[in-house]
Order: C-alpha cells, then structure tokens, then sequence
C-alpha cells in the first residue's frame, strides 16, 4: 500500500529542472492505485528554459541531428566520398555524443536514487568530455562543423590528446561508478525487477537503443546498418535479459566501457596529426550553406550553389544514438532544397511510458525516464 | 527480398486495385504506394507473416500538400523495419485533401504519437486517434511545412529564404 502519494490525477515533472532542455520535456498525468501506477498519460511540455545543464543537452543533441542529415544528404545526392579519413572521424564524434548521452542517462540516474555525490561526478565527466567536443566544434564553424561532405574546418592535433587523456580518466573512474551505482545495493533494489518490459511490447511501442537491448533483442544500427567506418571498428553489443529499470543502465554502462574502446582504436589510426578543412571536406566551403530553420521534428533546408539531378528522390536513414533509432527522412526537391523530418528516440520512447508506467511505484517514475532516455 | 515483397504485398490486394512499387538503391529500400482501404489488411500481414516480421514502425512522415502536380494530394509514408530480414519498407497511400488516412496504432500502438505529429505538421488527418489541438508542438509553433505550402499558395512568389542565400 503506498501511503506517500495521493491518489487521483496529478501532474509531475519527470525531469529536475537542470535537465529540461529549453525545447521540450516530458511531464505527465498520473493516477496512483494501491499497487503503483494505475494509469499515465505522457505529455510534452514545451518552452520552458531550463539551467545551464540543458544548454549541454541541447547542443549534443543538435551535433547528432547534423551528422545523421549530413550521411543522409551524401546518400542521397550519390556523393562519391566522404573519404576514409572524415568516415573515421565521424565514427570518433559519434561516439563522443554518445557516452555523453549516457553519461546523462547514468548521472540522472543517480539524482533519482539519492546518489548525488556520484551522480554530480558523472555529470562532470559529461562536461568534461562535451568540452573536448565543443573544443572541435568551435574550433571550425560554429554550429556548421558537421556538414553534407565533411567537416567544415580544421582539426587540431591537440584534439586528440585533450579527448585521449580525458576518456583514459573516463575509464579510470568506471569502477568507481559500477562499485557506487550499478553494484550499489541501494540502487539495485530500487531498479531490479521494477519498470519491466518484455520483447514483444517492447517492439510494439516502438522503442530503440538500450531500452530493446536490454529486453534481450540484440540489435545495433552500427552493426545492422553500417554508416561511415563502423563496418571496420570492432565493439560487442551487450544485451540484457530481464528489460527492467537495472537491465538498462547497466547497457548503459557496459556501452560506455564499448564507446571507450572504439575511441581508443581510432585515436590510435588519426592521433598526431593536424587536419584542415582541405582534408576533410569533399565540397569547397562555398558550396555549401545551410539554411536551417530546426525545431526538434521537422527543419526545411537549402545547399545552395547545386543543382541536383535527384529531383523527388527521398531516403530514410538512421542512426544508432545514445537513446536508439535516430532516423532522418530526407527527399530532393526543386530549387536546391533538401527536405528532411527527424525520427527523435526519445519522441516513441516517451509515448511508450503509458504502457510502461502502469504498476510501477510513483517515486520510480523518474528512474524510469532516465533509463528510457526521454531527455 | 524486393521481388518476393512486392508480390506477397501484390497477394494481400484484389485484382483492380492499384500498386506501384519504387527500389531505393542508395539505402537497399523499397517504397509501395497502395490503396488506403487496404493498408490494415497488408500491414498486418506484413507483421505477422514469416518470414517478414515488420515488427517495427520506426516513423510516419508526409508529403505536404501542393507539392505535386495535384495539387491537393496528400501522401503519407509509413517506415517499417524487419529486425529478421534486416530490412526497410516504406509504405505510402495517397488521398485527396480533408480525407481521412487509415490508422493503424491497432497494429503498432507506437503510431498514436507520430500520427499525431504528422497532423500538425502536415495537416495529414487519420481516422482515429487524433487530438485537433496542438499538442506535440507548442500552439506558437507553425510548421515550416505549411509555411511553405502558404507561400505557394499565394500566387506563385518566390520563396525569400532562397533569395535569401543565392
């Protein structure tokens, strides 16, 4: 019998106000039975300008957009490249944005549980690492770094070494975080066996990522559907058996330790070197200017100075991100535009939690979120 | 696999009914545009036939409207993922302007949401399952889609944003 809650419909946040992003964020509607959740409505949340933590969630998840529309854009203009040397590299910021990911997953995590000396040390590797990141970025283009061809600007050496050094203390520290957090007796009682989801549901509803791995379906878009060097790299895909709150973020956690060593092997192939723009841009810099007018679902955008001879082609592409299927639908339109509508993870796994919620206890519903990766 | 998709797709219709299939090369898709009244029956098939299993809707998307020649048509297109063949198929029905597009969360409950998000971003409508309100994006979001589709419905300017950057 849960005496804590109120029964009745009532609206809660499932997000601390540092992580919700200035887009949106989920909230939701809950009725609390005498066995837990009885009935959930999700609902999105829009406006609302969160703390400065957001600003990090909003540009990794921004870097990731780009790269997906950029290999969907040479895909469907039958690019000849991009050469070996930006499919690698590209592998390196994938990766990069996705131990950010979840590095938030786990650090929420640890807010949820009362693990926050933990969960505020997890948030500073994520720091850490997006400021190598940001480093990169900002050392190009701004926010026009990924592009339709390339990278629009140069890499330094430096790079390397500053995003080398911080994931060796990243893998340093991971036995630190699985003796205080997934070993954590605390923590796994209060995510074993709680927010279970079977095979079946789980493909119903759609979800992706760790959530489906973690039911025990052993499915990666970087192994099922290869972009750029990923045929090349070698990375095992753990997979879990129960599907509940635990099972996924100890994938989680295991991923890191999988996104570590993917690094390690490309750092070992382009590390020492200083790269410009000439190197790791197939088109000149004038050729390409995006217009981008992005919202979190759909974006209309131009490269102008082409013309195409694709007119009405249209793809669906994906990628595998921190919280599942990044999808990108792009079509080839008339006067140099290019269409594209973004598939957000965290869109179909946030719908999924009015199924999902149902008998859980009210005080893991955010534990629940963070694993789902809705943020 | 796009031969034997097409015909198992073609067996699910009667004899008149219309299909048109298109390979996709560059991402080893396929894409069949078949009637509305028969999108359920096929859909169901196709997620519970072996050896296909397209148990995965990974996304509903639009074409919005005054894009082709007809200039009051609507295309919808349903990307489904077989996890067993490892394979895309993209599913389009084309309808006239205000009719309604078959909804299939009875088959994949996951299309509630992306059926509602194509609503408001492209005005498409489904027979179920739709809250007219806005409520995926904010009432202050209108989407570039129906930007775009005013701007052509005015009397054929042109669009600034392509001046804009030429």
């Amino acid at each position: 019998m849960i005496t804590a809650w109120p029964t009745g419909l009532r609206e809660i946040d499932l997000l601390p106000p540092e992580y919700q992003p200035s887009g949106f964020y989920p909230v939701g509607e809950l009725e609390v039975g005498e066995t837990g959740i009885s009935r959930f409505i999700p609902r999105l949340r829009h406006g609302k300008q969160g703390g400065k933590f957001s600003i990090h969630l909003v540009n990794y998840r921004l870097q990731e957009r780009r790269l997906l529309f950029a290999i969907a854009v040479e895909k469907i203009l039958e690019f000849k490249g991009p050469n070996p040397l930006i499919r690698i590299m590209r592998c390196m910021v994938a990766e990069l944005l996705r131990i950010i990911g979840h590095l938030n997953c786990l650090a929420l995590a640890g807010h949820s549980v009362g693990a926050f000396r933990v969960a505020s040390e997890i948030g500073r590797d994520a720091r850490l690492i997006h400021g190598c990141l940001h480093e990169m970025i900002t050392g190009g283009n701004g926010q026009n770094f990924i592009v339709p061809g390339g990278f629009n600007g140069d890499i330094d050496s430096s790079f390397f070494d500053s995003a080398d050094e911080v994931l060796t203390i990243l893998k340093n520290r991971l036995s630190y975080y699985k003796k205080n957090l997934i070993n954590d007796s605390f923590f796994i009682a209060r995510t074993r066996g709680e927010g279970k989801i079977d095979i079946e549901t789980a493909l119903d509803w759609g979800v992706t990522g760790p959530t489906l791995r973690a039911a025990g379906v052993r499915r990666d878009l970087r192994k099922d559907n290869p972009h750029s060097a990923y045929e090349e790299i070698k990375f095992r895909i753990p997979i879990g058996k129960n599907g509940d709150i635990y099972d996924r973020f100890r994938i989680r956690f295991l991923e890191l330790k999988q996104s570590i060593n993917i690094f390690k092997q490309i750092t070992r192939v382009v590390s020492g070197h200083d790269y410009s723009a000439d190197d790791l841009l197939l088109l000149s810099p004038g050729k390409i200017k995006i217009n981008s007018q992005s919202h979190l679902f759909g974006r209309r955008i131009v490269l102008a100075g082409e013309k195409y001879d694709t007119v009405d082609e249209e793809l669906y592409c994906s990628m595998e991100s921190a919280s599942g299927e990044l999808g990108c639908y792009v079509r080839v339109l008339e006067n140099n535009y290019i269409e594209a509508q973004l598939r957000e993870p965290g869109f179909v796994n946030f719908q999924s939690l009015r199924r999902f919620a149902q008998k859980v206890r009210p005080e893991d519903l955010s534990l629940l979120t963070a694993s789902l990766g809705l943020f | 696999m796009e031969v034997e998709i097409a015909n198992f797709i073609k067996n699910r219709l009667e004899p008149n009914d219309p299909l048109k299939v298109i390979r996709r090369e560059q991402g080893n898709q396929l894409k069949v545009i078949l009637p509305a009244q028969r999108l359920n029956r096929v859909c169901r098939a196709l997620k519970d036939t072996e050896p296909y299993y397209f148990l995965h809707l990974s996304d509903i998307t639009a074409e919005p409207l005054n894009r082709k020649s007809d200039k009051r048509t609507h295309e919808v297109i349903w990307h489904l993922y077989s996890h067993k063949l490892n394979y895309r198929l993209n599913l389009a029905v084309s309808l006239k302007e205000r009719k309604c597009f078959p909804d299939l969360s009875t088959i994949w409950p996951s299309a509630g949401w992306l059926q509602q998000r194509c609503f408001e971003l492209y005005e498409a409508k489904f027979s179920e399952n739709i809250d007219e309100r806005q409520s995926v994006y904010p009432s202050s979001f209108s989407s570039q889609f129906k930007k775009f589709n005013s701007q052509v419905d005015t009397g054929g300017e042109s669009d600034d944003r392509v001046e804009q950057i030429k």
